[in-house]
């Protein structure tokens, strides 16, 4: 299989050798490898669409700059879907995602799991210790527990987005696909931080403070830790989905059984949400000063509209459609504003004075990881029982979540 | 059809029915094929029955969360830079003629 949009024609380096950032037990030291959606200067990048052909970053995003100062070996561009837009209509689609599938040259093969990324089967098959996407739906967090490997999505406005193709602005969010949480935390390490061309990120003074309980160190290595923490359980979700509990994994954290409201209606409001921004953010795309430009218009607004149809595909074009409406006049209120507004009461019905971190499953059953983008919240997905499971905290806490998932209260 | 022309999004009883689509469509500056609009008329009802779910639940006196950031927006001083040179911004042009984007006659 080919995971790679965009592979890098690269020598061997010996500065791999001499890199800080070392995956121990590993025949690769530093390579890692980009969603198509992140900018690297002068390579192409399509973000997974036609609309972008030919399209070479005029800048390197600030999460690249970062890993290669760092020594990080950045292998390539990996496939996706189409602005990661597929992920949105997992449940209404009847076309099955793939941009994986099954690597010959290995034998590995991957169960059907419907949506597929290239940057989880790159690193599911050994070929990076990790990879950087945004996952605003929460698919590739899914997909990547089924396929034996972890996700780290971090807190809204800890990582920079600058050098991002832009999708969903209020939920985009450059995250880790990785081989075990412990990697994961320690690639977090590297790429978080204030970067000023970011206009929605935490002040460089409270990152800072937080980069340092979550930063994992050469010397960290194998240190047990003694924390004991309260892990939310929401009930009603793990009764109202079925097999559901068997996910829940061996640990000996204290367990805080609660409700969690309005869970139910997570999918609806992330669709609402993001094709709203989504229809938006496309409205870029009109072949004039980027990207694709159709053949044989007349006239400026033919230009337009041949270059737009031909430059999207489905799932695109109807999360355009109903961004379209969701944001018409007619239908603003019922739709996108209800969403926003239930957006608020789902943030505020979370308590985390009485537990340090949620689990939850990541299936598309609970809205894709829905909890943690509506509300900025970091979180990780571990596979577990042939699914995945999710570890949600609040806001800049990630130090909780790689204690709950590496700590040795965790089996 | 201009985008000006379309019916904007009015509620209409008895749900979806296909005008929505072209309606939309005109908006999001479409030009799908029948096939391609019947196929996606038909996830669009979908989705639009879905939402349905939203409306039993009370938001009354509940502010819209339009972003999850706590902070508030503070005015920077503006500062001019240029991280781009004419040539750069070009280069990525579909046509471009003497060091501007081209595009066709607007007026006739």
């Amino acid at each position: 299989m080919e995971y790679f949009v965009t592979k890098y024609d690269l020598s061997p380096s010996p500065s791999h050798a001499n890199s800080e950032f070392r995956i121990p037990n590993s025949e690769f030291l530093s390579y890692a490898v980009l969603e198509d959606s992140i900018m690297h200067k002068g390579r192409p990048v399509t973000a997974g669409s036609k609309a972008l052909e030919n399209f070479v970053s005029p800048l390197s995003a600030e999460v690249v700059v970062r890993l290669e100062a760092a020594g990080v070996e950045i292998l390539g561009k990996t496939k996706m879907e189409e602005f990661g837009a597929a992920g949105l209509f997992a449940d209404t689609s009847q076309v099955k995602y793939f941009v994986g599938g099954t690597d010959e040259s290995s034998g590995s093969s991957f169960p059907n799991s419907g949506f597929m990324s290239g940057a989880v089967s790159a690193v599911a098959n050994g070929v990076a210790a990790f990879a950087l996407c945004n996952d605003y739906t929460g698919a590739i967090s899914e997909c990547a527990a089924a396929h034996g490997v972890c996700y780290i999505h971090p807190t809204y406005g800890s990582v920079s987005r600058y050098g991002l193709i832009p999708a969903v602005q209020s939920m985009d969010q450059i995250g880790i696909v990785c081989k075990t949480p412990q990697e994961g935390f320690r690639a977090l390490s590297i790429i978080a931080g204030y970067d000023p061309n970011d206009g929605a990120m935490f002040p460089a003074d409270l990152r800072q403070i937080h980069n340092s309980q979550f930063a994992t160190h050469d010397s960290d290595e194998g240190k047990p830790s003694n924390s004991r923490l309260r892990i939310g359980v929401p009930v009603n979700v793990f009764s109202s989905i079925p097999n559901s509990e068997f996910l829940i994994p061996n640990f000996d954290h204290e367990t805080v059984e609660f409700e969690l409201k309005y869970f139910e209606v997570y999918a609806q409001v992330m669709q609402i949400l993001c094709c709203g921004e989504l229809s938006n953010n496309i409205s870029r795309y009109d072949g004039i000063k980027f990207g694709h430009r159709a053949d044989g218009y007349e006239g400026l607004h033919e230009l337009y509209t041949k270059s737009r149809t031909g430059a999207f595909g489905a799932d695109v074009k109807l999360a355009a459609l109903v961004g379209s409406m969701v944001l018409s006049q007619g239908y603003y209120e019922r739709y996108y504003d209800k969403a926003m507004r239930i957006r608020r009461l789902i943030k505020e019905s979370l308590d985390f004075e009485k537990y340090d971190a949620i689990i939850v499953p990541a299936g598309a059953e609970f809205g894709n990881a829905a909890l943690s983008r509506l509300c900025g919240l970091p979180a990780v997905t571990v596979p577990s029982s042939g699914g995945g499971i999710t570890f949600i905290a609040d806001v800049n806490h990630e130090d909780v979540l790689k204690e709950v998932v590496t700590g040795k209260f965790f089996n | 059809m201009f985008v000006g022309d379309a019916a904007i999004g009015v509620p209409l009883d008895g749900g979806f029915v296909m005008c929505d689509v072209r309606s939309y469509e005109a908006m999001a500056m479409f030009e799908l094929s029948e096939e391609e609009r019947e196929m996606l008329g038909a996830r669009f009802a979908d989705l639009e029955n879905s939402f349905a779910a939203l409306e039993p639940i009370d938001t009354d006196g509940v502010k819209p969360l339009v972003t999850v950031l706590d902070l508030h927006s503070v005015l920077r001083e503006d500062i001019a830079g240029k991280p781009f040179t004419r040539e750069e911004i070009l280069a990525n042009a579909p046509e471009q003629s003497d060091g501007y984007f081209q595009v066709p006659g607007t007026l006739e």
